[in-house]
C-alpha cells in the first residue's frame, strides 16, 4: 500500500471573517516518490498556476562551478524527451500560458500560469523535465544557455551602475567555505568551465521529486487536480535523500572596509551584517528595524540624510532573509559634493541612537501596519513570482507549513519597541560588519575610508 | 472539524487508487478543452453631485480598496519653456497638503499601511490610493487633501529640484536610459513625446511654487477627471463618503494645448552614443507607431506579439535562443492618445553589436511577409487567453478601467477582448505590418563602446552614422554643489 500522508487545513471559508486572522486554505499530500503537493482553490479568475520548487540553489554548488544552479534553471526550458526544443514555450503560449523561473542561494522556483482549461499542459511539461531531462540534453544546448546567462550577468551586474556591489558584499560577509560566499549568478570563468557532465550530475543529485514541492492553485477542482498530478508525476522515481546543510555560523569579529571604483557619478555606501535566518527569532524584528530606519519620509535615516540634511539621494535598509544566514544592509547614495564619510557618520549616529533608546511605539506600530497591509496585497494574485502559490511553496520550504501566513503576520504583531532596539544592539555591531564604498573611478577620496 | 478532516483523508486514499490506474501518455501534449471566457462583473457608472464620474467595480475577495483619480492633463500641457512642470507638480502634491506638512502627510499615510502616489503621464495625472478597507475613511481624507489642497511649499520644491537634478546626473550612468532618451528625441523632436517628462536642467531650475499652483488650478476639476474605485466596497456606502470629501471641488476650464505635429521618421539613421569599456551595447530601433484608438489596435497587438512581444517571438528566438547574443530581445507599440512609438530593442554583447543589428533588421523585414498560420494561432491565443490573468488585483483592474475613461472606450471592451484578438487574421497581420513598419525609415540608437563597435556598424551601411557623447544626449552634467 502506498505511503500516503494527507493533511487538511480548514481555514475559515471566508478568509477575512475576522480581519485579524488571515489564512490560505489548502490540501496537501505527499506522493510515494516523495513529491510534496499542495492544492489551493481560488476562483476569482478562470486561471491556474503550477508552481514547482526544487530545494537547490547556489548554496549547493561546488567551488569552480559557481553560477551552475542558475545556469541549470535556464537549461530546464530547453526541452525534454517528449517536449522538443522550443516547444515548452510554444505549447504554453499557444494555450495562453506564461512561465518564468528564478534561482536564489536556497532554491530554484518555476511557475506556469495558464487558463483553467490548460491545467494538464504545465503538469505534463513540468513532469517531463523532472522525470527525463538528461535524455534530451546536449552540449549545444548547454553552450547556448551559457551565452544567454553570460549576457544576463553583463546586463544585470557588469553593465549596471553599482552592479558589482552585491557580489563583493557576499564575498566579504561569508568566508570562502560558506555556501553564500559566491554569487548566484556565478563568475564568468566558472560559467565557461561548466561541462555537459556537470549538467547530468546536477540533475541526478538535485532534480528529484523528493527534493521538490509542487503547488497547483487557482480555479481548480482539488479532487481532479490531485488525480492529474498523480498521473503525471507518479511515475518519476525518487532520488537519494540529500544531506542537510549546516555551515558554521558566521561570526565577524573585526570590521572589514572596502573601496571599489565603478563607472558612476555618485558614491554609494553599503553597510552589511550577517543576521538570523528567515523566521528565526530576531528576523521579523530586523524587518521592522529596517522600516523604522528607512521606510517613508519620517523614517530615521531617510529623514536625516535625504530630507533634513539633503546629503544623500536615497537610503534603504533591508533584512534579506535566507535559509542558512540573512543579511541586514543599509545602502545610501551621496549627493554631489558629499562624501561617504559624511553619510557614514550620520548613519552611525542613528544606529547608536536606536541602540541607546528604543524607538517610539508609534514608529514600530507604523511599520507593523505597513506589514499587515502588505499581507493583504500578497493574497491578491495566485500565480507568478510572489503569488499565493509561490508563497505556499515558500512557507512550506522555510517552515514546513504552507499556510504560515497568519503565523508570519503574528510575528510582526508581537514585536514591541524594546525588541526593535534590542536587535539593533545585538546584531548591528560595529565590529561585525562589512563597509563597502563604491566611488567614481579615480575618486577614492570620496570613500568612507 | 476533526471528523470532517478525517473523512477527507479517506476520500483521498480512495481517489489515490483510482489515479494509480491512469498512465501518463507523453506521446503528444495533452488535449485541452475549450478556453474560458472573461466574464467581468458590472462596472457601475455613478456621479458625484459636482459631476465627477465614478467608475466602481466591486471585488470582495481581499479587504483592500484601490482608488485612482485620473485627470486629463499631463506632460502635453507643459508650457513650451517648462518641460517637466506636470511631472514635478505631481511629485509635489504629496509634499504637504491640507493641514499637514510633507512629513506629517507621509507619516499619516504610512501609519495607515496605505500607498498614496501621484504621477503625471503624457496626457493624464493619476492620484492612486491603495488602502486596507478598514482604514478607507482616513485614507480618503488624505487623498482629498492631496487632490484639492496641495500646498507646494517652497522649501520642499527646492528639495525636489535638487533630487531631480541629481536624477539627471545619475542617468549618465545608465545605458538603457541614455538609449531611450535619444530614441524619443530622434523620433519626436520637440513634441512632448520627444522630451523626458522629468524636464531638463534648465526647466528644473526655473520652476517656482507659483508655476505648480497655476498648473494645478488650471487642470484639476471634477469635469476633467474620473475616479476609478475597485475593491471591497459597495456604492451605497462609498458614495456618501466620496461626496463628503469631494463635494466642494469646482469645475475648471482647462487650456487646450497646440502641439507640434508628429511626423513619421524619414529615412534611416544611426546614432552611436559612446560608453567606453561597456561590455554590452543597448540597442533601440523604431519609428512613430499608432494611437490607442486606431481601428488596427488588436491587429497590431497580434502582429507585434509575433515579432517581439513574447518569449517565443521572432526577435527573442533569433537573438537569444538561436544566437545567444542577449538575455532578451523584444519590441512593442506604446499606445497613447496620440501616436506613440514602435520600438524594438535589446542589450547585446559588445562583440556582436553589428551582427545583432543585422538580425533585428532581418526580422523587421521578415514580419512584412505573410506569417504562417501556426505563428498567428500561437500569438492570438497567448494574448487573448492570458488576458483574464490581468484582472486579479484591485490595482490591475483599476488600471485597466482607467483606459475606459482616458480613451472613452465602452464597458464591454474587456469582455469582448478575447474574441477581438482571436478574430485577427493573417491578412490583418500582414497589412498592419506593412502599414506600420518600414525598416528603411527607422531610427537606430546604440549605446556602447565606440572603439569596439563603430567600424563594424559603419560597415553595415544602415544609413548616416552620427557619433555622440553622453553630453550630447543629456547636456553637460548639472553642476550640483556641496553647499548644503
Amino acid at each position: 500500500m502506498k505511503r500516503l500522508l494527507v493533511m487538511l487545513l480548514l481555514g475559515a471559508a471566508a478568509a477575512f471573517a475576522q480581519e485579524s486572522r488571515i489564512t490560505v486554505p489548502y490540501t496537501r499530500f505527499s506522493m510515494p516518490n516523495g513529491l510534496d503537493v499542495v492544492l489551493h482553490e481560488d476562483h476569482t479568475t478562470p486561471t491556474i498556476t503550477v508552481n514547482c520548487w526544487y530545494h537547490v540553489g547556489s548554496s549547493r554548488e561546488k567551488p569552480g562551478r559557481t553560477g551552475f544552479a542558475h545556469l541549470f534553471e535556464h537549461l530546464m526550458f530547453m526541452g525534454s524527451p517528449h517536449v522538443p526544443e522550443g516547444m515548452f514555450d510554444q505549447w504554453l503560449e499557444s494555450a495562453g500560458g506564461d512561465n518564468n523561473a528564478s534561482t536564489t542561494e536556497d532554491r530554484t522556483n518555476y511557475y506556469e500560469d495558464a487558463p483553467v482549461n490548460a491545467l494538464e499542459l504545465p503538469l505534463f511539461l513540468e513532469s517531463d523535465r523532472m522525470g527525463y531531462l538528461p535524455q534530451s540534453m546536449t552540449p549545444e544546448k548547454v553552450d547556448l544557455q551559457r551565452s544567454v546567462v553570460k549576457n544576463e550577468r553583463r546586463q544585470s551586474y557588469e553593465n549596471r551602475p553599482y552592479g558589482m556591489a552585491g557580489i563583493l558584499l557576499s564575498e566579504n560577509l561569508f568566508p570562502p567555505e560558506h555556501p553564500y560566499h559566491w554569487p548566484v549568478i556565478g563568475s564568468m570563468e566558472d560559467l565557461s568551465a561548466a561541462t555537459f557532465q556537470d549538467v547530468l550530475e546536477f540533475f541526478k543529485k538535485y532534480y528529484n521529486p523528493n527534493n521538490a514541492s509542487l503547488v497547483v492553485a487557482g480555479d481548480i477542482d482539488p479532487v481532479k487536480a490531485r488525480i492529474q498530478v498523480e498521473k503525471w508525476f507518479g511515475e518519476i522515481p525518487p532520488g537519494d535523500p540529500l544531506p542537510l546543510q549546516s555551515p558554521a555560523p558566521v561570526n565577524i569579529t573585526q570590521e572589514k572596509r572596502l573601496v571599489y571604483e565603478d563607472k558612476v557619478q555618485l558614491p554609494r555606501l553599503y553597510m552589511a551584517w550577517v543576521t538570523p535566518v528567515r523566521f528565526a527569532p530576531g528576523d521579523a524584528e530586523l524587518d521592522l528595524l529596517a522600516s523604522v530606519l528607512s521606510s517613508g519620509k519620517t523614517s530615521r535615516l531617510y529623514k536625516r540624510l535625504v530630507y533634513d540634511m539633503q546629503i544623500a539621494q536615497d537610503v534603504t535598509a533591508e533584512q534579506g532573509s535566507n535559509h542558512l544566514a540573512s543579511t541586514f544592509m543599509i545602502v545610501a547614495t551621496a549627493r554631489a559634493g558629499h562624501t561617504l564619510r559624511e553619510l557614514e557618520s550620520v548613519i552611525q549616529e542613528e544606529i547608536d541612537r536606536i541602540k541607546a533608546q528604543p524607538p517610539a511605539s508609534r514608529e514600530v506600530q507604523r511599520a507593523v501596519n505597513q506589514y499587515e497591509a502588505s499581507f493583504y496585497r500578497r493574497l491578491e494574485r495566485v500565480g507568478g513570482f510572489g503569488g499565493k502559490a509561490d508563497q505556499l511553496n515558500s512557507y512550506l520550504f522555510y517552515t514546513g507549513n504552507p499556510d504560515y501566513f497568519n503565523e508570519d503576520l503574528a510575528r510582526y504583531r508581537a514585536v514591541d519597541a524594546n525588541d526593535v532596539g534590542t536587535v539593533a544592539s545585538t546584531y548591528l555591531r560595529d565590529n561585525g560588519r562589512v563597509v563597502l564604498s563604491v566611488v567614481p573611478v579615480g575618486k577614492k577620496e570620496l570613500s568612507a575610508k | 472539524m476533526r471528523t470532517f478532516a478525517a473523512w477527507l483523508v479517506l476520500l483521498f486514499i480512495l481517489l489515490g487508487d483510482v489515479a494509480a490506474a491512469q498512465k501518463a501518455d507523453r506521446s503528444a501534449p495533452p488535449v485541452l478543452g475549450p478556453p474560458p471566457q472573461l466574464r467581468l462583473g458590472t462596472i457601475q457608472h455613478l456621479n458625484l453631485l459636482n459631476g465627477l464620474p465614478v467608475l466602481l467595480y466591486e471585488k470582495h475577495t481581499v479587504p483592500l480598496v484601490q482608488m485612482n483619480l485620473v485627470i486629463r492633463a499631463g506632460a502635453v500641457n507643459d508650457p513650451e519653456k517648462k518641460p517637466g512642470l506636470a511631472s514635478i507638480t505631481a511629485a509635489m502634491m504629496t509634499e504637504g497638503a491640507g493641514p499637514r506638512d510633507a512629513l506629517a502627510l507621509s507619516e499619516a499615510i504610512d501609519y495607515l499601511g496605505a500607498h498614496l502616489a501621484v504621477a503625471a503621464g503624457y496626457h493624464t495625472f493619476a492620484v492612486s490610493l491603495n488602502t486596507p478597507v478598514a482604514r478607507l475613511d482616513s485614507a480618503l481624507s488624505l487623498m482629498a487633501d492631496v487632490v484639492l489642497r496641495p500646498a507646494f511649499p517652497p522649501a520642499e520644491l527646492e528639495r525636489k529640484r535638487q533630487e531631480r537634478l541629481t536624477t539627471l546626473l545619475q542617468w549618465r550612468d545608465e545605458p538603457g536610459t541614455l538609449a531611450s532618451v535619444m530614441f524619443s528625441r530622434l523620433v519626436y523632436g520637440v513634441h512632448p513625446y520627444g522630451i523626458p517628462s522629468i524636464g531638463t536642467e534648465q526647466s528644473l531650475r526655473s520652476f517656482t511654487p507659483e508655476d505648480l499652483r497655476r498648473f494645478h488650478i488650471a487642470y484639476f476639476g471634477p469635469n476633467t477627471a474620473a475616479l476609478v474605485v475597485v475593491g471591497d466596497v459597495t456604492a451605497r456606502t462609498l458614495m456618501p463618503r466620496l461626496e463628503a470629501v469631494f463635494a466642494k471641488w469646482k469645475p475648471v476650464r482647462p487650456v487646450q494645448m497646440q502641439l507640434p505635429p508628429i511626423a513619421q521618421v524619414a529615412g534611416r539613421h544611426v546614432v552611436l552614443i559612446d560608453k567606453p569599456g561597456a561590455p554590452q551595447s543597448e540597442i533601440r530601433i523604431g519609428c512613430v507607431g499608432l494611437p490607442r484608438r486606431t481601428d488596427d489596435y488588436y491587429n497590431v497587438i497580434v502582429m507585434n506579439t509575433i515579432l517581439g512581444g513574447s518569449f517565443t517571438s521572432r526577435l527573442n528566438q533569433n537573438l537569444r535562443e538561436k544566437h545567444g547574443y542577449t538575455y532578451g530581445a523584444g519590441s512593442r507599440f506604446d499606445f497613447r492618445p496620440l501616436a506613440g512609438p514602435f520600438l524594438a530593442g535589446a542589450a547585446v554583447q559588445t562583440a556582436v553589436t553589428d551582427s545583432s543589428l543585422v538580425e533585428f533588421f532581418s526580422e523587421l523585414k521578415g514580419i512584412l511577409e505573410p506569417v504562417p498560420q501556426k505563428d498567428l494561432d500561437r500569438a492570438r491565443n497567448y494574448v487573448a487567453l492570458s488576458f483574464p490573468g490581468d484582472f486579479q488585483t484591485v490595482g490591475q483592474i483599476a488600471s485597466q478601467m482607467e483606459d475606459l475613461f482616458i480613451y472613452d472606450l465602452p464597458d464591454d471592451t474587456f469582455n469582448r477582448y478575447i474574441d477581438r484578438i482571436l478574430g485577427v487574421s493573417r491578412d490583418d497581420v500582414s497589412r498592419v505590418a506593412k502599414k506600420t513598419l518600414n525598416p528603411d525609415a527607422m531610427v537606430v540608437v546604440v549605446v556602447g563602446d565606440k572603439a569596439q563597435i563603430m567600424q563594424k556598424i559603419a560597415g553595415l551601411n544602415l544609413g548616416p552614422l552620427t557619433i555622440m557623447s553622453v553630453d550630447d544626449v543629456l547636456g553637460k552634467a548639472p553642476s550640483l554643489g556641496g553647499s548644503n
